[in-house]
């Protein structure tokens, strides 16, 4: 009896220390999906084995987590201009708005590892959680009386972050604009002036006569003909730049046949920096292997579904040709309604025309100006246009594409009726909006009352 | 019959307003309630172990073990109801999964028990205390991995 006792015991003992070292094995990195409490949203499941991208210390609490939203979406709810920033909800007089929803906290209405309510953008409260604070709303807006509760954030309405495109002086500013504008252009990309302006120094172009690739290497003449015609070569790109890791003295390194990434971030910083930010290189930037369409949740084209998703996957190599990279290299691999309607859509026959040289540059609509949009900045007196390869900073919720984008050709009324019809946007714009949204038409109201008010003052 | 409802009746689904109706939800969704539920439990786990501690220190001898054998079940189906507040029926993936499961599995081998115990004759059988032993035996096994999963359970919630 005693001895049967003391091997239940010893066995007891043992399972517990098994059980209890392979999870302390898996809690110190091995195996953390074991310890994933529920399906991570949209946004962040390419990193979802990324634990420590947002739980960057453990017992860290909510401070941590806070921490690692503002690392990643910080710069884009700034230069939004959050219209529910913290420091709304750190003043003292909306306390009482703290206590019905503690909105100092990303994590309060975006949580993750909740699938049974998660919304869009992985929001995780309700759709009439606005009413909280503002549930005065239908008194001090008589034109809001008849609005469901739920309906705030209705497309062309309200955004809780970013209203950019949906302020009523905006929305005033740009009444009665034509749906369409005729000539409307894009602004231009000169990659070339955007390095003049940084302080690089110009290099004189070469020709293919001129590539230092080494003579021992069997390299494939084509490669040398597709370099030879593109912009590196044309800006004195030679093929050790790329090829060659630099060292301490600027000297070109050992060979590599295929370089990282790494080479195109010495000179394409920028765009760098952008597509690690969005979906497509937001692996990379957690040390991941590389997205490839088969994980991807969107609907992807098959025989593209092991690609490796890196900044050849679009510009492919030696050549670097980016018209092919803003349309051809996102239908090689997206699958779904909207990419599929491109073809037959009045974007695409644009775009045709304009790299068959029929109309003037930048009058096309390719999958690129929309959802990598040119950034224009200014130095020195001079326009630089780059583009955005973060592809999710104006993706949800799309009235964030109308200011950088859709109004460089439409105006706004027409943009945000657009942007609202989810049937039109699976079309891929080849039709008409079905409905008009009464944003403007309200904002013109409040703001003829309000021009009558201030005439009647004494 | 609470085991079959937690393991078939699904997730109970959360609330679509945060301003009218009864928001049940708030019990697994809010992080201050889930751990008065969460620590519930642990302390009716704790409570419930008293039936074998009872073997084991005489000071706990003092009423019948039948007396005992009955609040331990009590117990156990008590915190089959601050379960379904903890989780909403939602059993989770990964180890929460192993732990709900554990759970459930240990309150079955116990209701198992309790039947077979409830309906033994006056003489007992052969069949029926072969029975009854296998039910102690699972409902014992699964006991040893409880302390672990629960341990690892409270430890990431508070490391994550």
């Amino acid at each position: 009896m005693r001895k049967k006792r003391w091997t239940t015991w010893t066995s007891w003992g043992t399972a517990t220390l098994l059980s209890g070292g392979y999870l302390s094995y898996a809690l110190w990195g091995q195996n953390e999906g074991l310890f994933v409490t529920g399906r991570t949203s949209d946004g962040h499941y390419q990193i979802e084995l990324a634990c420590d991208a947002c739980h960057t210390e453990p017992f860290g609490g909510g401070t941590v987590l806070q921490e690692a939203c503002i690392e990643c979406h910080g710069e884009e709810l700034k230069s939004a201009g959050d219209s529910h920033p913290k420091r709304l909800f750190t003043d003292p007089r909306n306390a009482d708005r703290v206590a019905a929803i503690d909105a100092k906290r990303c994590v309060t209405c975006h949580q993750e590892h909740r699938p049974g309510m998660t919304r869009v953008m992985g929001v995780t409260v309700t759709d009439d959680h606005c009413m909280l604070c503002h549930a005065g709303v239908r008194k001090e807006r008589p034109s809001h009386r008849d609005f469901p509760t739920a309906s705030c954030a209705t497309g062309g309405c309200h955004n809780y972050h970013d209203n950019s495109a949906l302020y009523e002086d905006f929305l005033v500013k740009h009444l009665d604009h034509a749906a369409t504008f005729p000539q409307a252009t894009l602004p231009l990309r000169d990659l070339g002036m955007v390095f003049t302006a940084s302080g690089k120094a110009p290099r004189k172009p070469l020709t293919r006569s001129e590539h230092d690739a080494s003579e021992g290497l069997s390299v494939n003449p084509r490669l040398i003909t597709a370099w030879s015609v593109t912009a590196h070569a044309r800006g004195g790109i030679n093929c050790t730049d790329c090829h060659g890791s630099k060292t301490a003295g600027d000297q070109a390194g050992p060979w590599q046949d295929k370089p990282s990434a790494n080479a195109c971030r010495e000179c394409h910083d920028a765009e760098h920096e952008g597509f690690q930010k969005g979906k497509h290189g937001m692996r990379l930037k957690q040390q991941l292997p590389a997205l490839s369409p088969e994980a991807a949740r969107q609907p992807m084209k098959r025989a593209a579904a092991h690609k490796d998703l890196t900044c050849n996957s679009c510009h492919r190599a030696h050549r670097y040709d980016t018209k092919w990279a803003a349309v051809e290299a996102c239908t090689g691999c997206h699958n779904d309604r909207h990419t599929r309607a491109y073809r037959r859509s009045p974007h695409a026959r644009l775009w045709q025309r304009e790299i068959a040289r029929e109309d003037r540059p930048g009058s096309g609509v390719s999958c690129a100006t929309c959802h990598l949009p040119r950034e224009i900045s200014r130095r020195g007196g001079q326009s630089l246009v780059r583009i955005q390869h973060n592809q999710n900073q104006n993706l949800r919720p799309n009235e964030k594409m109308a200011r950088g984008v859709c109004l460089t050709c439409h105006g706004l009324a027409f943009t945000l009726d657009a942007l609202a019809d989810r049937t039109l946007i699976d079309k891929n714009f080849n039709g008409q909006p079905k409905h008009q949204l009464r944003s403007l038409e309200m904002a013109e109201e409040r703001n003829i009352a309000s021009l009558k008010s201030w005439e009647k003052r004494p | 019959m609470l085991v079959a409802v937690i393991l078939g009746a699904g997730p109970i689904p959360y609330s679509e307003s945060l301003i009218e109706g009864p928001q049940i939800d708030r019990w697994w969704r809010d992080a201050v309630l889930m751990q008065v539920s969460g620590y519930t439990l642990l302390g009716l786990s704790a409570i419930g172990l008293s039936l074998s501690a009872r073997k084991r220190w005489r000071r706990l001898s003092r009423y019948s073990f039948q007396k005992w054998r009955l609040a331990h079940a009590v117990i156990g189906a008590l915190s089959l109801i601050v379960v379904i507040a903890h989780t909403g029926l939602h059993l989770g993936v990964g180890l929460n999964l192993l732990l709900m499961l554990n759970y459930l599995g240990l309150a079955c081998a116990g209701a198992a028990l309790g039947y077979l115990t409830a309906t033994d004759g006056a003489v007992p059988s052969a069949a029926w205390q072969r029975w009854k032993q296998r039910a102690v035996s699972v409902h014992l096994w699964l006991f040893w991995f409880f302390p672990v999963l629960t341990a690892f359970h409270i430890l990431t919630v508070y490391w994550y």
